[in-house]
């Protein structure tokens, strides 16, 4: 009797387990759905030219969600993901007169170093992450201004910047290269690397990872620094949209990324996501924000809606993967 | 004739891989105390709880003073009457008492204010009812465990109940304290509340009580009444009844004869407050049992040996090299692992699958010549645990928090047996696991030990170190007061029981 109970508790569960599975599935018939839906309404959505612009802002914000999301992974939140952006373009935009590779070199490092010091910042001095990083969401900005006197860096003299941005390979937009082979070899470590292993096993229960041996720390501040990359490689391709580096780029960023991997299927508890996801979850975000512009609604309500979509979305994956008692 | 204060009929609760109570019945009448007797796991708290809204029973009838009533939550057992004080009182340490005796019961004047005044004078008045003196001011973190026992109980009789719970308030109190609490219930009786009282202390129970109840295996076996005859004994063998899992000729004998190899060697080792001066040694192949009480130091004297705390003094030697774990993977990479007592908490990632849960400690094993996971190895040794331990899953990809608790156990410590630790340390090993799954991890344990690995089990059910080890150390108050050996006659669970129940060793508190 009792075994039957559990079998049949069992054959529930794995149906369960199949749709959750099957997150990646459900998100792009979602992202269809979105598609097809707003082509109903705004026929130029699916103009080329608004199509392939879409897919340069997806890549663009969805390259910093795929820091985010290794960050959730490990349990913890990540705040001055544009602040770091800002910063880490700032860094390299001074280096910009010794030529664009010493720039950019130096950005993906600025960008590592910070992602660093928040990972340190919050593992060794034990301080919440969602204060750590609100706090260096405002030192790493202000550093950005500092920097600059809050003057812009143009780049009409650095052809790399701007074709990082804005050129094509084959057809396709340099960023959505980018953005793919970053989120397959990000994807890849994560299924294939110890680290990768580790990274999950930390998020899903930081006790019980601690005990099993795993040495979180340097595992959450790796999260960092890997998000800290991933802001500091989605900034270039967002300032050679505008020609110039400000101080302020990156500002919000941090809101969307979160977005997107939330909205891409990343647990906000820590250890459930893939970087897949979020790749799903970047195009259908900026897919909705598109058709909203196309819609006539106006920069200034896009950034309300932005706010209200995060919300709802949490809302909407609260329901639907309701922890059992 | 007079409807009972308290009258529950046919109890049933089962929780995930386990059936806490099994029909159980149970009578309190006004002006009475009723005692509660069981091993761990016996039901006791569980029907504590169910009477005090904390969760509801799955079937069953509960009448107060003859009217059925259906108890949902915490609330609705105050407003019926019903207080509970817990097993360790859950004050908030920062607060003063008053706050924690009125803690969301604050009163208010005009609704918005608190009113401190009257809460102070009540709270004075209540606990000069209950005949102590503490300043009411004073933070909870800066009183005496007998004063802060005193407190969980002014907190539950804030609400004046009718039937008070009292589960295990006794246990970190010295013979004066109990004494003095003792007479505070007495009186709390004589007025005529209706008592449940918890307790594990068997002289204690025979001295306080009008009943004993005495459960077993969910069920209320049986019902004694005090006397100067009934003796501990009495109690305890009807808390044991006949054995009913078959014992499993364990350890057939330990390899006395052969050379034996130190694996693990303590030397007064201490740790302040929680247990002292442990010195022990454990040898290749050799299962040892620690026997005690909650609180009775085991957990911790684990923790500090894989490095989840660290101990303050003595020294640790493991093959005779002498170590300081400062966390747990230094532990791990000696060779020791814990399974700790709370497998959902600190062993397993629930939700994550059973091949990575199995694999967590032992990924750099599983790396090809690229430094990546090998993916085929990793199943490979998934399947090859899944199948030793037999753990009923669907698959190596099943989400673990979707099998039995038993299963479960089971994966924790398959992942210690796939990092080949020379030492597993057990606390609990069968702990809300189903009868069947109990006597499956027994035999696993046993053959992992007849493999030449070295086990320390610590269990509350005496019963299960006897099947498991070749000798059992007693400890009390977080001292080894008395090692049994499988060829000795002591080697029972009776005679262990009346070691450990017995109340003259409990003075160290």
């Amino acid at each position: 009797m009792e075994d039957m109970v559990i079998a049949n508790e069992m054959n529930k569960n794995n149906l369960r387990q199949a749709l959750l599975k099957n997150h990646t599935f459900i998100l792009f018939i979602i992202m269809a759905c979105v598609m097809i839906i707003g082509s109903i309404f705004v026929p130029s959505l699916m103009q080329k030219d608004n199509l392939l612009n879409v897919l340069r802002l997806a890549s663009i914000v969805g390259l910093a969600a795929i820091g985010s999301t290794v960050v959730l992974l490990v349990g913890e939140i990540d705040l001055s993901i544009g602040s770091i952006m800002s910063l880490s373009l700032v860094t390299g935009g001074l280096m910009v007169g010794y030529g664009s590779v010493p720039a950019l070199t130096v950005t993906c490092l600025t960008g590592i170093i910070l992602g660093i010091v928040n990972g340190v910042f919050v593992t060794k001095l034990k301080i919440n992450s969602l204060m750590v990083t609100l706090g260096t969401m405002s030192v790493f900005g202000g550093l950005a201004n500092v920097a600059t006197r809050g003057q812009s860096i143009f780049l009409y003299d650095s052809p790399l910047y701007l074709w990082l941005g804005r050129g094509y390979i084959g057809g396709i937009p340099v960023p959505v290269i980018i953005f793919l082979s970053v989120g397959i070899i990000l994807s890849l470590l994560l299924r294939f690397t110890k680290t990768g292993k580790e990274i999950y096993f930390t998020g899903a229960n930081k006790r019980a990872a601690w005990i099993s041996g795993i040495n979180i720390n340097k595992i959450k501040i790796t999260a960092y620094a890997v998000s800290g990359l991933t802001a500091a490689l989605a900034g270039p391709l967002l300032s050679s949209q505008t020609n110039r580096i400000t101080p302020i780029q990156g500002v919000g960023f941090e809101l969307s990324a979160i977005a997107v991997a939330v909205l891409g299927g990343t647990s906000l508890s820590g250890g459930k996501g893939t970087v897949i996801g979020t790749i799903l979850g970047a195009l259908t975000f900026q897919l909705l924000l598109n058709i909203l512009t196309l819609s006539g609604v106006g920069t200034y309500m896009e950034q309300v809606l932005k706010g209200f979509l995060l919300i709802v979305i949490v809302v909407v994956y609260q329901v639907v993967d309701k922890p059992r008692g | 004739m007079q409807e009972p204060l308290l009258f529950l009929k046919n109890i049933h609760k089962q929780f995930p891989g386990v059936k806490a109570l099994r029909g159980v019945d149970l009578t309190l009448e006004k002006g009475k105390i009723v005692s509660l007797v069981g091993t761990n796991g016996a039901g006791k708290s569980t029907l504590s709880n169910i009477i005090a809204g904390i969760y509801p029973p799955d079937s069953g009838e509960i009448f107060i003073e003859g009217k059925s009533v259906t108890i949902s939550d915490p609330k609705v057992a105050e407003q019926l009457g019903v207080g509970i004080v817990h097993q360790e009182p859950t004050l908030a340490l920062n607060m003063t008492v008053v706050e924690n005796i009125f803690l969301n019961k604050e009163l208010t004047r005009n609704r918005i204010l608190l009113d401190l005044k009257k809460m102070k004078q009540e709270s004075e008045k209540v606990l000069e009812f209950l005949g102590f003196q503490i300043n009411v001011d004073k933070k909870v973190e800066e009183l005496t465990l007998v004063e802060k026992e005193v407190v969980a109980i002014a907190q539950a009789m804030l609400v004046k109940p009718r039937i008070l719970i009292l589960d295990e308030v006794t246990a970190p109190l010295n013979k004066g304290e109990v004494d003095h609490l003792f007479k505070i219930i007495k009186d709390l009786r004589n007025n005529g509340m209706g008592i449940i009282f918890i307790g594990h202390k068997l002289q204690e129970i025979i001295e306080i009580s009008d009943s004993i109840m005495v459960f077993r295996d969910g069920k209320n076996v049986g019902e004694l009444i005090p006397s100067e005859k009934l003796s501990e004994k009495e109690v305890i063998a009807l808390m044991l009844g006949v054995t009913l899992n078959e014992d499993l000729e364990a350890g057939e004998k330990a390899s006395e004869s052969e050379q034996r190899e130190e694996v693990l060697n303590l030397i007064n080792l201490s740790k302040q407050g929680l247990y002292e001066n442990i010195n022990f040694t454990l040898y290749k192949g050799e299962a040892v049992g620690f026997a005690g009480l909650k609180g009775s130091g085991i957990t911790e004297l684990f923790q500090s040996l894989q490095g989840i705390i660290t101990f303050d003094d003595g020294e640790m030697y493991v093959k005779t090299r002498r170590v300081k774990f400062k966390n747990p993977k230094d532990g791990i990479d000696a060779g020791i692992g814990m399974v700790t007592n709370d497998r959902q908490k600190e062993g397993l990632a629930l939700t994550l699958d059973v091949k990575e849960n199995i694999s967590v400690s032992s990924l750099k094993y599983l790396l090809n010549k690229l430094k990546l996971i090998d993916t085929k190895l990793l199943k490979d040794k998934a399947e090859k645990y899944v199948q030793a331990l037999s753990i009923k899953t669907p698959s190596i990809n099943q989400f673990v928090q979707n099998l039995s608790g038993g299963n479960q156990q089971k994966i924790v410590i398959a992942k210690w047996l796939l990092k080949n630790l020379d030492i597993i340390l057990v606390d609990e090993p069968t702990r809300g696991v189903d009868v069947k799954a109990k006597n499956e991890i027994y035999k696993l344990l046993l053959n992992e030990k007849n493999n030449g690995k070295s086990l320390l089990v610590a269990s509350p059910e005496i019963r299960e170190l006897l099947n498991i080890c070749d000798r059992i150390l007693i400890v009390i108050g977080g001292r080894i007061v008395a090692e049994v050996h499988r060829n000795t006659k002591e080697f029972n669970e009776e005679d262990i029981l009346s070691i450990i129940h017995s109340s003259h060793h409990y003075n160290t508190a």
